[in-house]
């Protein structure tokens, strides 16, 4: 009786210390981490952990060599503690920094490190592209070139995005601030340069642009 | 003789017993809660009391408390002689579910009074639903705490689209490109970028056509 009561016991506490010890393993999840088209391979990026805060200066601070928990350079899939994470790419002379903070909980979750080119690389590029887009541009809006000057625009992503505005030419005295500035983005498909915003507009939103990203529309607003 | 033995025994063995004792207790919370590790919590309220629930067409305990998996479930909630209920709904946080069943029939009429108090708790937190679904759409469009807003150049109000009720469109009325330009600057000092939002400007014709 005595030995069925001990082995019983020793069962239950078994059990118990397997029931705690698996409600106390800290849960993992997968981070898959991919780098856009021509940028893998060619720059670092880090994966730090940080505390749970919401602000970006906050976690700042935590941005140090004792919470880096990778350094990738390709592809990879993580399979890493649940947490709040920031993915951080320093800028160099062909791209833009990088960051963003990613919070792994109860799903897995794929983060694309954009192949954004720097500014520098983006000015170099403009002075090539700008009179192919602004021609673009007065083939599809011949008034464009009559009543309207062309912005100096710039040029996004890796190259392949152009935004400008459209200010009206000569307004006339005291009318400089009466006139609208329309804004135009084009994408190049096949070495051509395609006027995306038709018709030139007051502002970009995604709900007309769904293809377009979020970004790029923001930024052309801000032209 | 016996009682002694058995004294005897149990003081030998107080130790192992309240922990064996205290095991009994603790474990089977434990396993409830790892069991609903990973699921969302659904409070249901059902009137009549007595109707049936499917979720994703298998039959279920219609307690008033479930634990479901995340995701987009079918939830149907029927009796004889009501008028079944089905919605599918994306189950990704806590949330009440309400199925309020009519009646079609006297005798089904007659069942729905005897719950007459099921029907009333569902018409209050239906009343709540409306406030939770109006805090929502508040939340997705959190534009719309300033709106309408009015000024000597531009006004600013928001209409709901035309396919999504849960989504605003920003609606500006202004004269002047001064007020158009005035209008968007005052979108961004409020802290929303006008590219979130569906934009349109009232009674304004875009010289280079097509209208926006």
């Amino acid at each position: 009786m005595r030995k069925y009561l001990k082995a019983l016991l020793a069962v239950v506490l078994l059990g118990g210390v397997i029931v705690l010890v698996l409600a106390l393993i800290p849960k993992k999840q997968k981070l898959h981490i991919q780098f856009e088209a021509s940028s893998a391979g060619t720059r670092q990026v880090k994966l730090y952990a940080i505390k749970s805060s919401d602000h970006e200066a906050a976690y700042q601070q935590d941005l140090t060599p004792k919470n880096l928990r990778k350094t990738l350079t390709a592809d990879t899939t993580l399979n890493i503690k649940q947490g709040p994470y920031v993915l951080v790419a320093e800028a160099d002379k062909n791209f833009a920094a990088f960051e963003q903070r990613v919070d792994l909980s109860s799903e897995p979750q794929t983060i694309t490190i954009p192949a954004q080119f720097s500014d520098e690389k983006l000015s170099n590029q403009l002075t090539q592209e700008r009179a192919a887009a602004n021609q673009a541009i007065v083939s599809a809006y011949p008034s464009a070139a009559s009543g309207y000057d062309i912005a100096p625009g710039k040029l996004y992503h890796q190259g392949e995005w152009y935004g400008t505005t459209l200010g009206t030419k000569d307004p006339g005295e005291g009318q400089f601030f009466s006139t609208d500035t329309f804004r135009v983005l084009l994408h190049k498909e096949n070495g051509t340069w395609v006027v995306i915003t038709k018709p030139p507009e007051l502002v970009l939103t995604k709900y007309k642009y769904p293809n377009v990203p979020l970004e790029i529309l923001k930024a052309v607003n801000d032209q | 003789m016996d009682d002694s033995r058995n004294q005897n025994f149990i003081w030998r063995y107080r130790i192992p017993l309240v922990v064996l004792l205290f095991l009994l207790i603790l474990v089977p919370p434990v396993i409830t809660n790892l069991s609903r590790l990973g699921k969302v919590k659904v409070e249901l309220l059902l009137a009549p009391p007595t109707a049936d629930l499917t979720i994703d067409s298998k039959p279920v305990n219609a307690s008033k408390t479930l634990y479901i998996s995340p995701g987009e479930h079918t939830f149907k909630a029927s009796q004889n002689e009501f008028e079944a209920q089905e919605r599918k709904l994306k189950i990704d946080k806590p949330q009440t579910l309400v199925f309020a069943l009519t009646p079609q029939t006297d005798k089904a009429k007659e069942i729905a009074q005897q719950y007459q108090n099921a029907y009333l708790e569902t018409e209050k937190l239906s009343g709540e639903e409306k406030q939770a679904e109006g805090d929502k759409f508040r939340e997705a469009n959190p534009i719309v705490s300033q709106l309408p807003y009015r000024s000597l150049y531009f006004n600013v109000d928001y209409r709901l689209a035309d396919n999504d009720e849960n989504r605003a469109v920003v609606q500006i009325t202004a004269d002047t490109a001064t007020g158009r330009s005035f209008a968007l600057e005052q979108i961004k000092k409020w802290g929303y970028d006008p590219a979130d939002y569906e934009v349109e400007f009232i009674n304004y014709t875009n010289p280079f056509g097509g209208s926006q």
